[in-house]
């Protein structure tokens, strides 16, 4: 004779249990993020302003040596709003990029490059000046890199030394070379980070390699606008 | 067992590094600098202490042929759950974390202690337990990252105590210092133990 089995020892129940589970976490998870999402949403677009500002702070005025973090988000957003204009470029085709303008006059470029590091993918705004020809400023803005070495990479000394370096010169792009941390970087020289050579090397390539392509097919000879 | 005996029996005499040589994995990536080190460890604790009391909650519910699986999914629910609200309150801890926080959920200590503890125990008693086993995982860290950052960056919570006199030692920012660390310190509490027997 057959003997009746509960529920809770048949095999259904497991199937049961997992479903009701992940119904309840699922549920409460997406709640929370619907909470959090407009937060986070603007933390990133005021850091991205910031961080545009920052590149360029020498020439606000406003600013007059205070520091950027110092501002509440409503005052980055005005001027942010005055000084900085969103743009895109044909190729490739809505790659977006920021001009920083002052006065009517245009000083400088900031895009938005990208490179291969050791764990991830090193994501950087880097400014140029109008003509191309020395750099202004770079701002790691997302790494993923080993925390003590490449991650390093986010440290002040390490970005700031980038800024006067050369990118190009006629139609020569110059190809800066990295030297031992703690040494004395001559022209065209950079500082590289002790025992991660492999992300030092990836925020150079990000700001020569892919600015050189679309410096050619967007603002070579011809065609600057 | 009171409730003091289960704390001191989970953060040292059967700490999750020394004694279970458990979640060595993330023990080596984050110690070489103390703040890392401090904030994986109050991540650790969190996630132990909630899920544990869960797991705890609900195991007369849970059918033992899928608990693994149930006990992953609530450690994953509360790490995504502290991963939110770092990005939604403290954005700038969430930027330094990066994703460390997400690599909580594989910290088999978690698990284990789910399965040796919370799995046959009440909430309160377990959530003491997580949290025992999260303080004993924050202090070896403490402990290495101390010995790390101090011999590899001449600092102390990034506040640098050596000059500039001071040769860092690559070694000891690399994964492989930690694991002659580890060792030592294992070394040291054996030794400790023999004496005392």
């Amino acid at each position: 004779m057959k003997e009746k089995i509960s529920f809770r020892d048949s095999r259904f129940y497991p199937v049961f249990f997992m479903i009701i589970l992940s119904a309840i976490l699922t549920f409460i998870l997406a709640f929370s993020y619907q909470l959090s999402k407009d937060r986070v949403q603007m933390y990133q677009v005021l850091s991205l302003q910031t961080n545009l500002l920052d590149l360029f702070k020498g020439e606000i005025s406003e600013l007059n040596n205070k520091l950027i973090n110092d501002y509440t988000p409503d005052e980055i957003n005005k001027l942010y709003n005055k000084y900085i204009t969103k743009r895109t470029l044909q190729n490739p085709l809505g790659f977006h990029y920021y001009e920083f303008i002052q006065n009517g006059n245009r000083s400088g470029y900031v895009f938005l490059v990208s490179a291969k590091g050791l764990w991830s993918t090193i994501k950087l705004l880097v400014a140029i000046d109008p003509d191309f020809s020395n750099y202004l400023g770079i701002k790691i803005i997302n790494q993923g890199e080993t925390p003590g070495l490449g991650a390093r990479i986010t440290e002040d000394w390490f970005q700031e030394q980038f800024t006067g370096k050369r990118f190009h010169q006629g139609d020569k792009f110059i190809k800066l070379q990295m030297i031992e941390e703690g040494e004395d970087p001559e022209a065209d020289q950079v500082s590289q980070i002790t025992g991660a050579t492999v992300s030092s090397k990836a925020v150079i390539t990000a700001i020569q390699d892919e600015l050189e392509t679309l410096y050619k097919q967007n603002f070579g000879s011809g065609k600057v606008n | 067992m009171s409730k003091k005996e289960i704390f001191i029996k989970s953060a040292f005499t059967e700490n999750a590094i020394w004694v279970q040589i458990l979640g060595i994995c993330s023990a080596l990536a984050v110690t070489n600098q103390m703040k890392n080190s401090l904030v994986m460890g109050l991540g650790v604790i969190f996630t132990l202490a909630l899920s544990m009391f869960t797991i705890s909650m609900i195991r007369s519910l849970i059918p033992s042929r899928v608990r693994m699986m149930a006990q992953t999914f609530i450690i994953a629910f509360y790490v995504i759950l502290v991963d939110l609200f770092l990005k939604a309150v403290l954005p700038d801890v969430s930027q330094q974390l990066g994703p460390y926080v997400g690599l909580i959920i594989t910290n088999c200590i978690i698990m284990g202690r789910a399965e040796a503890f919370a799995i046959k125990n009440t909430p309160l008693d377990s959530m003491i337990d997580g949290i025992g086993a999260g303080v004993g995982y924050t202090l070896v860290l403490l402990i290495i990252s101390f010995i790390r950052e101090l011999f590899g960056f001449g600092a102390i919570f990034g506040y640098q105590v050596l000059g500039s006199w001071w040769t860092r030692w690559s070694i000891m920012v690399m994964a492989p210092s930690a694991f002659f660390l580890l060792a030592m310190l294992i070394w040291i509490v054996e030794i400790r133990k023999r004496k005392k027997a």
